[in-house]
């Protein structure tokens, strides 16, 4: 197996994983928000949100900046689909904000706390899901 | 990055085949994933001056002749 492979094989799971992450993002988010003053659900949405975000960084570069896998898994189509992602993420806080706002406004009352949860939630799933679909789309043959 | 509108067209695609190229070896030759030569391929990204000329030089051909800005 070269390392081409290796890296394939590697970026297909990073963006299987960001799947997940995103998707037991919004699960914890909305579980903790149906049953508000649950420590352990705030708990785990948050770590979940920080292993997220973490995750978004080029992490394998920095820690391995000599290794060919960790190169390839940061190169730079990779470096242009993360841009894309963080610009998607961006967009999703922007109008989640304004969903915030206007629910706040007209319906029911939010904590800051979740206020600020569902938009990182909204920024950071939408971020996940757009980097993992344009690097399983970049490899289809 | 092009200007709004203008699009680059390339054919590296034959020229890779032209070498008996695949695109796993071609990404290995110049140090990029297999999905970035796919994407360049495919008209999706547009790379880098300098993967451009790395491109170039693996290939053994002129930029300007694997890529064009389309009319």
């Amino acid at each position: 197996m070269t390392v081409i492979d290796v890296a394939e094989r590697k970026s297909r799971a990073r963006a299987t994983t960001f799947y997940f992450f995103a998707a037991m993002s919004l699960l914890t988010l909305w579980v903790s928000m149906a049953m508000p003053g649950s420590d352990l659900l705030r708990g785990i949405w948050t770590g979940l949100s920080f292993a997220a975000v973490i995750n978004l960084l080029p992490l394998a570069r920095w820690l391995k900046p000599n290794s060919p896998v960790a190169r390839l898994l940061d190169d730079d189509g990779v470096r242009e689909h993360r841009r894309m992602s963080c610009t998607a993420g961006f967009w999703a806080s922007m109008i989640s904000a304004f969903a915030v706002a206007i629910t706040v406004e007209e319906a029911a009352p939010l904590s800051a706390f979740d206020a600020v949860r569902v938009v990182a939630t909204a920024a950071i799933s939408a971020a996940l899901i757009s980097f993992a679909t344009l690097e399983l789309r970049a490899a289809r043959g | 990055m092009p200007l709004v509108g203008d699009r680059l067209s390339n054919v590296l695609k034959a020229e890779r085949e032209r070498l008996g190229l695949t695109q796993g070896a071609l990404a290995e030759a110049i140090g990029v994933s297999r999905k970035t030569i796919n994407t360049i391929e495919n008209g999706i990204f547009v790379p880098s001056t300098l993967l451009a000329l790395k491109l170039a030089r693996t290939l053994d051909r002129p930029v300007e002749t694997l890529f064009q800005i389309e009319e």
